[in-house]
């Protein structure tokens, strides 16, 4: 089963989530965790896990051939990011901005454009027991996030076991892209006004998507039920809870494994697990 | 030559606007005929990235040479500068006139 841990909003707990969940399935069995986040990888922080290797991974930027160009300004017409500037002399390539679609590359009417490489990122895979950890970390000023997640998800192919993925944050092209190849999505939502308007965002992009999800609040406080209300309104599902307590922050800022850190909460995670593992928002 | 100013309207009253890529648009002038008229640079004021290189695109579309503005950003000033289009800055003009009467006395002064 692939099981994509998501929030709208960042740091409500995506991480700490994806690594108890990650470490719970991997005492019993062999477990992938893809750490998605490729702008700010750290669920490598909470494992004793071996560095053992890195790739370096890299996306198409067109190379214009001068000599065949006719300057007709095609290329300019059908790029959506503005990464190409048709002069009446030369055409500018602007690195930075392509976001490797390949569009001026097939349309060219003169074959003038050939396929160059930027890098865009390095995928690291590391072991701890029987758990495999792929990171993605993205190249600084480096903006195709989803290219470097689709690198990242290809190491899920030949996966034996569960597969989690610890998505990047947000509902923009990164999220969409670690959470469409999932079974099912745990989004993580805090008690917070802002937790709960970003809530609404994510389920609204995963029901676009058809997408099945869940939700399990983080840093839940008594007397705040507008999460509660929020699901009961929207008929979703909220598997559990994980309250707000000094303690539970304090590990994970440590870069503990909650689960193993305070064992007391060792039957939430396995709650948690078992909600997914039998959950009935699962298609067939 | 056609000149360009980055402006937030269609005049010479219209106050310049400070920003290249994501300017409203450009009130152009012909140095010869003395004939004005307006781009828009609306798709580009809205765009999510790449907003320089595509407002360099316009201008260049638009037969300009000179372009008075403020701020140009990196990309925007390499591409310009590829393009052969001389960048101004306005110095302290608040409107069209003002950049414009700016530029036309320097050009006195040098000539």
């Amino acid at each position: 089963m692939t099981i994509a841990v998501a929030s709208g909003k960042g740091g409500t707990g995506k991480t700490l989530v994806a690594t108890s969940l990650a470490w719970l399935l991997s005492r019993e069995s062999d477990t992938l965790l893809l750490d998605l986040d490729v702008e700010e990888p750290n669920a490598h922080l909470f494992f004793d896990a071996q560095l053992v290797n890195s790739e370096l991974v890299t996306g198409m930027i067109p190379v214009i051939e001068e000599e065949f160009c006719t300057h007709c300004g095609l290329c300019q017409r059908v790029c959506a990011y503005h990464a190409l500037l048709v002069l009446p002399d030369q055409v500018l390539v602007f690195p930075e901005l392509c976001k490797s679609c390949n569009g001026c590359l097939a349309l060219c009417p003169e074959g003038a454009i050939i396929s160059g490489k930027k890098s865009i990122g390095v995928v690291e895979y590391r072991e701890a027991g029987r758990l495999r950890l792929y990171s993605g970390r993205l190249d600084i000023g480096a903006t195709d996030a989803p290219s470097l997640i689709r690198a990242l998800k290809s190491h899920a192919r030949d996966a034996l076991g569960h597969v989690l993925l610890d998505a990047p944050p947000g509902t923009a092209c990164p999220a969409v892209e670690a959470v469409r190849s999932a079974d099912l999505t745990v989004l993580v939502a805090e008690s917070t006004p802002f937790g709960l308007h970003d809530l609404d965002l994510m389920v609204r992009t995963m029901r676009k998507l058809h997408q099945a999800f869940v939700v399990v609040i983080n840093k839940a406080v008594p007397h705040d039920d507008s999460l509660h209300e929020y699901c009961a309104r929207e008929g979703i599902r909220l598997l559990a809870e994980i309250p707000y307590r000094e303690d539970i922050a304090r590990s994970c800022a440590r870069g503990h494994l909650l689960p193993e850190a305070l064992p007391e909460t060792l039957p939430l995670f396995e709650r948690i697990l078992d909600g997914i593992l039998h959950a009935e928002e699962v298609r067939a | 030559m056609t000149i360009a100013i980055s402006s937030t309207g269609n005049g010479w009253d219209s106050p310049i606007d400070e920003r290249f890529g994501r300017a409203h648009g450009f009130f152009l002038v012909d140095e010869e005929s003395g004939q004005t008229r307006y781009l828009d640079n609306a798709t580009n004021l809205d765009a999510g990235h790449g907003a320089g290189p595509a407002t360099v695109q316009l201008l260049v579309g638009a037969g300009v040479q000179v372009i008075i503005t403020g701020r140009v950003g990196p990309k925007a000033e390499g591409a310009l500068q590829a393009a052969r289009i001389t960048v101004i800055n306005p110095e302290h003009a608040r409107t069209v006139k003002d950049a414009w009467d700016h530029y036309s006395l320097n050009q006195q002064k040098h000539s």
